[in-house]
């Protein structure tokens, strides 16, 4: 009796072993099969890097990076210095002020032709920010009531170049019409004061336009989407390759973030930038704010290039190939399928 | 091996089979799965880059840029590898796949010339011209193959889908096929096992039944070692205490019975004897009262007789006399019920007593056609008694019977037998001597038996009888220290049972002790 008690609490045993594991193996099973890919937070040494930023909306998710910390949480000791233009900030990676920029493409293109070792390794936003804006009083109501009129632009900006694609997309050109040479803060007062007619320009001088002369106004939007793009040097991406992954996907997740909570969002840009909320709501479905590579990136490049050799702009006669100022390996390795280069 | 165990072998068995076959039909499945799917996403991927070849073709057309030119090799070269990477798996795969290579393998000759083309066009009009027909249909031709190459991608994607679709069908005919013996074989396992657990549970129910019908000679044999084999013992075990348990009740419910039975005679004995004292007293009370008296009346008569005064009175004397003899004798027979009358006990064989009694009534017996049995053995022990006393029992018992018998059956019947029997028996340790005797009477209504041993009952008539003989029997045993039973059964006998001690030597006083 002893014995076939000890045998069957043996059995028990085995069979008590035998289910436990065939439950932890369902369990770590089912775990593994069912978990959500999540990137472990980083534990590495922590980089130090110098981004230097446009203060305004398209430069969103730089500021919210740093404000949710994400720069922090992926081992980056970020230092944001704000300029109140892309150009400013190209400027301050070019004089190695900066490891990081953000900047327009059209600033981009303008010095890749000396400046062959910038490199774009994303963007932070695309955005349809650049449109013709006219007077309805100067009796313009269709786009080809534009021959002959004054239009206000910054001469040898992207915004020209923008014009120019808008005339031809339309059957005019420059010759039709006659281009006034302003800074972006003159245009706002010119149009204002009826100096010129119409004005080609962007954020924020159009919402400026627009708040100015109410109802009197008509706008087209400029054709090509506007890329506002990640840049650093090639030595800097070179040595710190893991350092631009994390910057990407601190970027990535603020992303996210922005999508989830755009609202917050609009409220922490307005009192970052010191916006009028009208403004905000006025902007904010212009932007998008994404972190791509994208082959459209790359003809617009080429065509703006082409648009300065064809005006002079540079002394180059031959359009970059700007597929060797790609550097994709962060964005790829973070989040593939935002990379859409053809190659 | 017990039926937990049995049950939870079954079931591990089972889930044993059934999770490996399952296993390996979803290992299997999935691998066909895994295989469509990483097959369709290269070939979707061969598709997508087949498109942006194009898209590169005509961008570089657009503005001949270097680095459309570069993409357009890249584009190539990963095609390339794609194409690589897909493994054809029948014939027709193989076609489609050997044809999607041949195209892909004739895009870079026609897009080298176009580059080349390009680069060298620094001639004059007509050659230009030439140059920019020879790019048309350059580009026609590279436009011709990747189209080519798309409908071939297809078809090569319909290929790999028809045999995953036909790998699909041949795994869920293995499941199927799989899945019926293993239904089987757990389907046996349950029927087995339960088969053997119902079985033994059937036998124990029935043998619960035979039990509880009062079978508890019924033995269980389940034939197993578990747990319905260890019940079935026990059942045994149980059954088998219950049939000494119900043995010893009976034995005991027997005993008790007899004790009671002893019991309520000698309580029904110690009333009747009680009765028979306070009549006896009463009894012998009245007959000395009546007794001086009464021989004053009868001495009366006699003078009265010796001188009559004439024949009338004499007549009327002999009737005084006549009845006073008649009180005379009944007051006689009141003073011996009461014991008045002493003789000494003295030794004496039952089997004599009946003898002389016999002697004395069997003319009469004879006379009524009654037959007679004695069933006396020769060694009975002596009794110590009054004789005398106890024939007179002997003669009042067989008078009765004599009766009985002649009231029953006026004439002569076979039934019209008395049968005296004297047996020794043992009582308490000691030894006794019972004499029964039998008639086949009409027997005593149970009314009428607590009475008879009462004075003056009787159901005779006034002159056949006073009364007394049965009284005056039952205190004579009585005196013996004996006991006088009556045992009848209405319409077939009546028993009556005289038993007194043996003679061992006691003196009469003893004698009393030892029944006391």
């Amino acid at each position: 009796m002893a014995g076939e008690e000890q045998g069957r609490r043996r059995f028990r045993t085995w069979v008590g072993i035998l289910s436990v594991l065939i439950a932890l193996g369902l369990a770590v099973g089912g775990y593994f099969l069912l978990r959500q890919e999540e990137p472990g937070k980083y534990a590495g040494p922590v980089d130090k890097v110098t981004v230097a930023a446009a203060e305004y909306l398209a430069g969103a998710l730089i500021y919210v990076a740093e404000d949710q910390r994400f720069f922090e949480e992926n081992g980056l000791d970020v230092t944001i210095r704000g300029y109140g233009s892309g150009k400013a900030c190209a400027d301050a990676l070019i004089n190695r002020e900066a490891d990081i920029c953000t900047s327009a493409g059209f600033v981009f293109v303008s010095n890749s032709s000396q400046h062959v070792d910038l490199r774009v390794f994303g963007t932070v936003a695309t955005a349809q920010v650049k449109e013709l804006i006219v007077r309805k009083d100067r009796g313009i109501t269709t786009i080809d009531d534009l021959a002959g009129k004054r239009i206000g632009v910054t001469r040898r900006s992207g915004a020209e170049f923008l014009l120019g694609v808008f005339l031809t997309l339309n059957g005019l050109s420059y010759e039709t019409v006659e281009l006034v040479d302003l800074k972006p803060s003159e245009i706002v007062e010119a149009i204002s004061d009826g100096d010129i007619d119409a004005a080609f320009t962007w954020d924020p001088y159009s919402y400026d336009i627009k708040k100015e002369l109410g109802e009197n106004v008509i706008s087209w939007f400029g054709g090509e989407e506007f890329y506002f793009l990640l840049l650093a040097q090639r030595d800097w991406i070179e040595d710190n390759p893991a350092a631009a992954e994390r910057f990407i996907e601190s970027l990535l997740e603020a992303e996210e973030y922005i999508e989830d909570n755009s609202e917050k969002v609009k409220e922490f840009v307005k009192g970052r930038f010191d916006y009028e909320a009208d403004y905000i709501e006025y902007s904010w479905p212009r932007q998008e704010f994404a972190v791509i590579l994208e082959q459209a990136m790359l003809i617009t490049f080429e065509d703006q290039a082409r648009w300065r050799i064809e005006n002079n702009l540079t002394d180059k006669t031959q359009i970059p190939n700007y597929l060797n100022f790609i550097y994709w390996d962060a964005l790829e390795a973070a989040k593939p399928e935002a990379v859409t280069v053809i190659r | 091996m017990s039926i937990r165990k049995k049950l939870q072998f079954s079931i591990l068995v089972g889930g044993a089979m059934a999770v490996l076959v399952l296993g390996l039909v979803l290992a299997w499945t999935s691998r066909q799965v895994h295989e469509a799917v990483e097959q369709s996403r290269l070939i979707h991927d061969v598709v997508k880059g087949v498109f942006e070849l194009n898209i590169v073709t005509n961008d570089y057309l657009l503005h001949h840029a270097e680095r459309a030119q570069a993409q357009w090799q890249l584009k190539y070269g990963s095609l390339d590898q794609l194409l690589t990477g897909i493994e054809a798996r029948n014939p027709e795969e193989e076609e489609i796949l050997g044809r999607v290579i041949q195209e892909h393998a004739q895009l870079q000759p026609l897009f080298s010339q176009l580059v080349t083309d390009y680069q060298s066009r620094e001639l004059s009009g007509e050659e230009i011209a030439l140059s920019l027909a020879l790019e048309r249909r350059l580009v026609s031709q590279l436009l011709v193959k990747a189209q080519m190459m798309v409908e071939d991608t297809f078809r090569l994607e319909e290929a790999v889908r028809a045999r995953v679709e036909s790998a699909q069908r041949r795994g869920s005919f293995l499941l199927m096929a799989l899945c019926l013996p293993i239904l089987g074989v757990i389907i046996v396992l349950i029927v087995l096992v339960s088969n053997k657990v119902v079985a033994g549970i059937t036998t124990l129910h029935r043998g619960t039944e035979l039990v509880a019908l009062g079978d508890l000679e019924h033995h269980v044999n389940v034939g197993s070692s578990d747990e319905i084999g260890d019940l079935a013992s026990a059942f045994n075990e149980m059954t088998g205490r219950l049939r000494e348990s119900y043995q010893a009740l009976e034995e005991e419910i027997v005993e008790r019975k007899q004790v009671e039975f002893e019991r309520n005679l000698m309580e029904a004995q110690l009333q009747q004897q009680q009765k028979l004292e306070s009549l006896g007293t009463l009894a012998s009370g009245v007959a000395h009262e009546i007794n001086n008296p009464l021989m004053g009346i009868i001495n009366y008569a006699e003078l009265l007789k010796d001188e009559p005064t004439d024949e009338q009175a004499v007549q009327y004397a002999d009737s005084i006399i006549k009845e006073g003899n008649r009180v005379a004798t009944i007051v006689r027979n009141l003073l011996s019920f009461a014991r008045q009358d002493k003789e000494s006990h003295s030794p004496a064989d039952l089997k004599d007593i009946i003898d002389s009694s016999l002697s004395l009534i069997s003319s009469t017996m004879r006379k009524d056609q009654i037959t007679i049995e004695v069933d006396a053995p020769d060694d009975l022990p002596n009794v110590r008694c009054r004789s005398q006393q106890i024939q007179q029992v002997v003669i009042n018992l067989l008078t009765n019977a004599h009766d009985a018998l002649n009231e029953r059956y006026p004439s002569y019947d076979e039934n019209k037998l008395i049968r005296i029997s004297v047996q020794p028996l043992e009582i308490e340790g000691s030894t006794w001597v019972r004499m029964t005797i039998e008639d086949r009477g009409p027997g005593i209504p149970e009314d009428l038996a607590e009475r008879i041993f009462d004075p003056f009952f009787t159901t005779k008539p006034r002159d056949e009888g006073t009364g007394l003989g049965l009284s005056v029997s039952f205190g004579i045993v009585r005196e013996h220290k004996g006991r006088l039973l009556v045992e009848s059964k209405l319409g077939e006998y009546t028993r009556f049972h005289m038993e007194l001690a043996a003679d061992n030597g006691w003196t009469h006083a003893e004698a009393q002790d030892g029944v006391a």
